[in-house]
């Protein structure tokens, strides 16, 4: 029973997740100006709903919340207020409320102050209060019903209790169906048909299942073709023994809808009556008893071994037009619920089959066996199908970040009313779509930035006021896709950072040396150093402990970027750049020091090949940098930076590893990270360019400096995937930018 | 005098939790081959076609909710007569009142127990083995 409970207590929460989006998405509706009734129904049918279900698992904290938001927005529904933004402004942090009190129930989320419960149900009471209702809504699990109310008697003369439901179901359903004459060249089987039907009913019912063969559109033998279809047959299962209801057989049809005409029946046929029916229903028909080998009189059937092919089935048994069962089985498969778990195991297949191929052709290249010309043509149809898998499996986890932006509007809410501000989140680009593990992970840090927004981006109303702004700050939070990337912005229109206090608390906090000078954007970085906080109070915001380090340390584990732009006056700008998946990617394979590594190809500018004694200088701190275009970029010795071991001498490749001033030609990757600072990477060759699975190597190993992750080549070995973002900011720092621009003058 | 098992009974409810709670507290009390359906328009459809003694429904459903549902049952010869218990949690009484005018037997309050459902039941069918 226990179980039972259990799995019920599920549905119910799944039920939630998709009344509180319904009531979120109502209580937005009545913002505006005319509120239909259908809304105002369904957004007190979402509340009465989670009350019912609550009450049935005895979550009574939520039962009793539940059941004053309920009656409070029976006011509303009976017209005794009107949604004015204060009462709507209720519902909203009631609601906050209630879904925090579902996730307290589903051992989701903490537990949720009295306090705050108090206070809500408080401001949801004054509101019933102005209804008129005079009291407080009535105690919970108090019986609606009227006093003086007496329960009816059925009179039981009325009612034919003679059958018991258990021992002869009363209907038995009749499902007919003739296959279309290609079911077998499109690989599809009768005989799965009649298995999918036998599985239906439990072990101990067999027997209660009859089957007719409908040979009606049986050839003669000279015109019988092997691979066409011409038979039907009529099944007759008792209905609700072992659960079968029609869903149940259309569920067994549902892989050959469009190549088989199918009828189902449901007949009346009262107890006993309901086999002499059925052998009436089969009369002048070849009856085929299905009961112990059912294989058997299958495979005989459809050798057309049966005799008689005179045996016709009566004229009502012919296959009706599947159209009408046919597209209400479509409505219903609009979508389906699938346990995210299965796919994620789909994913992490498809992800081996990545390798798998790889692997193959690199098999096949060990063999020369690439020069055949069928085999390679093979190879490509499975490299294109291997792709195609993977995009559709990310297709199906893909999914909007609306569900992760439409939550922010209450982060925003709360975080304001906290600060005493007056902000509206805009929301844009909900729709655009990203890999599912990605959003999961993205309400955290978004979060963080959002509250950090209010708290610090946003003025106080009377400082906007003298600034000329509108009292009303405006937070735009946006997404959309860019080159194989996922942009998203957080836009203020507060005051932009303040530079001179960031520098002062940054010195304050020992994070850079008193009297350093750093440039702008040096200093907007130092927002993301560990232990920083400009808060001058602290609020309850930022007393939560999380800084915007944490953020960016979350962003980078998910591979993306925080950069930020501040507009003095006008407001700061932050954005996150994220890949659209953390399962593979398109990188390019580069051998250094014999090691092959893969550098993303969405960070590649350019492949060159620079002489060393040209286009290198080396500039008075000893590091290097690269004229590449006329643009001086720093350069980096990939071998040096990651600490490989040199090579021996003589193996190729060691003669490009020319210096600076020594005549010579080194290959350099140009690679950009998403705030457009560029780094040339100096290799010493390039293998390929491919797919890779993306391995995490923090989990099995360690977070490696200048390393990403790991990925597995078609030959079985590991190879690292580059951090390329890290790599390039640790060789700007090393360059003196006024160096840069020095060289930059005298190249030109 | 009917045994449980003899009822034939429909649940309708438009949330699935509250249909299967409702259906595993009626195993527990003998039912059995309990039907469930989502709204009053699917419960109509399958009153039309099977012959049922009892019918446990919600009142707040979207499209046709408990109470046109109690309406059309009794409006209906074939259905007049058969046992209507309506499922509440309703804050409105207007409801419950027009519910009694329209021939409701019986409501059962939510949260309920399965002493309670079976005290609701047997207020409508006597005593139930």
């Amino acid at each position: 029973m226990g179980d039972v409970m259990d799995d019920i207590l599920k549905i119910f929460f799944e039920e939630c997740d998709e009344l509180l989006p319904e009531l979120e998405s109502g209580l937005g509706e009545l913002s505006e100006e005319e509120s239909s009734k259908e809304t105002i129904n369904a957004i007190f049918r979402a509340v009465h709903s989670i009350k019912g279900g609550a009450a049935s698992f005895g979550l009574d904290r939520l039962v009793r919340f539940a059941h004053v938001y309920e009656s409070a927005l029976d006011c509303l529904r009976s017209g005794t207020v009107e949604p004015d933004p204060a009462i709507i402004k209720t519902f909203y942090l009631a609601m906050d409320v209630l879904s925090d009190l579902v996730a307290e129930a589903r051992n989701t989320g903490d537990p949720v102050e009295d306090s705050r419960i108090e206070e809500n149900v408080h401001k949801l009471e004054a509101i019933i209060g102005q209804g008129g209702e005079g009291q407080p809504a009535s105690g919970v699990g108090e019986t609606p019903v009227p006093e003086d109310f007496t329960p009816v008697t059925v009179d039981l003369g009325g009612f034919d209790f003679d059958e018991p439901v258990e021992e002869a179901p009363a209907r038995t359903l009749t499902v007919r169906f003739r296959p279309h004459s290609e079911l077998y060249s499109r690989g599809d089987d009768a005989r799965n048909l009649l298995m999918g039907l036998r599985e239906l009913l439990p072990e101990d019912a067999l027997g209660s299942l009859q089957v007719t063969c409908d040979m009606q559109d049986l050839p003669p033998l000279a015109e019988l073709s092997a691979d066409e279809a011409c038979l039907g047959w009529t099944v007759q299962l008792p209905e609700g023994a072992g659960g079968t209801t029609e869903d149940d057989i259309h569920a067994v049809f549902d892989w050959v809808g469009d190549v088989c005409g199918l009828e189902i029946i449901r007949e009346e046929a009262a107890g006993a009556a309901s086999s002499d029916e059925a052998e009436a229903a089969g009369d002048g028909a070849e009856e085929l008893p299905f009961i112990a080998e059912p294989e058997a009189a299958v495979a005989l059937a459809e050798e057309g071994a049966v005799p008689a092919p005179e045996a016709e089935m009566a004229a009502s048994s012919r296959p009706a037009a599947p159209a009408r069962s046919g597209r209400k089985r479509g409505e219903q498969n609009a979508s389906i619920r699938v346990d995210i778990e299965r796919i994620g195991m789909l994913m992490d297949m498809v992800g081996e089959m990545v390798i798998g191929q790889a692997s193959l052709e690199s098999a096949l290249t060990r063999e020369n066996a690439l020069h055949d010309q069928e085999l390679l043509k093979r190879l490509a149809v499975i490299k294109t199908l291997t792709r195609d898998i993977q995009e559709a499996v990310m297709a199906i986890r893909a999914q909007p970040v609306r569900h992760v932006f439409q939550r922010m509007q209450r982060v925003v809410r709360e975080a304001s009313a906290l600060a005493g501000k007056d902000v509206a989140l805009v929301l844009e680009g909900e729709e655009t779509e990203v890999d599912r593990t990605l959003i999961e992970n993205l309400t955290d840090p978004l979060t963080h930035m959002l509250r950090n927004a209010v708290d610090h981006g946003i003025e106080n109303p009377e400082a906007r006021q003298v600034a000329g702004k509108p009292a009303q700050g405006t937070i735009r939070l946006s997404a959309r896709h860019r080159s194989g990337r996922i942009l998203i912005e957080i836009l203020d229109d507060g005051g932009g950072i303040n530079t001179q206090r960031v520098l002062q608390t940054a010195i304050k906090r020992g994070i850079v040396p008193p009297g350093a000078s750093l440039g702008e954007n040096e200093i907007n970085e130092l927002i993301f150093a560990p232990g920083f906080s400009t808060a001058e109070k602290v609020s309850d915001l930022s007393g939560r402990g999380v800084g915007m380090d944490v953020v960016k340390q979350a962003i980078q584990n998910l591979g993306g970027r925080v950069t930020i732009k501040s507009m003095p006056g006008k407001g700061t700008l932050f954005t996150l750049s994220l890949p659209l998946t953390l399962a593979v990617l398109d990188g390019m394979l580069i051998e250094c020091r014999g090691s092959i590594m893969v550098v993303p190809v969405s960070s590649v500018v350019e492949l060159v090949t620079v002489r060393t004694d040209e286009d290198v200088y080396t500039i008075p701190d000893g590091s290097h940098v690269v004229s590449v275009r006329g643009r001086c970029i720093p350069l980096i010795y990939l071998g040096d930076e990651l600490t490989l071991p040199a090579e021996p001498a003589g193996q190729a490749g060691s003669h490009h590893m020319g210096r600076a001033g020594e005549a010579g030609q080194l290959i350099v990757l140009v690679v950009e990270n998403e705030a457009g600072a560029r780094a040339a990477l100096v290799v010493d060759g390039v293998r390929d360019q491919a797919q890779v699975v993306i391995k995490s190597i923090e989990k099995n190993y360690r977070q490696i400096q200048g390393v990403s992750a790991a990925t597995i080549l078609g030959d079985g070995s590991v190879s690292l995937i580059l951090d390329v973002s890290t790599l390039i900011v640790s060789a700007t720092k090393r360059v003196d930018t006024r160096a840069l621009e020095a060289i930059a003058e005298r190249a030109a | 005098m009917p045994s449980a098992s003899q009822i034939r009974a429909l649940i309708v409810d438009d949330q699935a939790s509250i249909r299967q709670v409702l259906a595993s507290h009626m195993a527990d009390l003998g039912f059995k081959g309990v039907v469930q359906r989502k709204d009053g328009k699917e419960a109509l459809e399958y009153l039309e076609a099977n012959p049922i003694h009892l019918v446990i429904s919600d009142f707040n459903m979207p499209g046709l909710d408990g109470l046109a549902l109690l309406e059309a049952v009794r409006s209906n010869p074939k259905t007049a007569k058969l046992a209507f218990i309506i499922l509440t949690g309703e804050a409105n009484a207007g409801l419950v009142q027009k519910a009694v005018a329209a021939g409701v037997n019986n409501f059962l309050a939510k949260p309920y127990t399965v002493a309670k459902l079976k005290e609701t039941l047997e207020k409508v069918f006597g005593p139930i083995r």
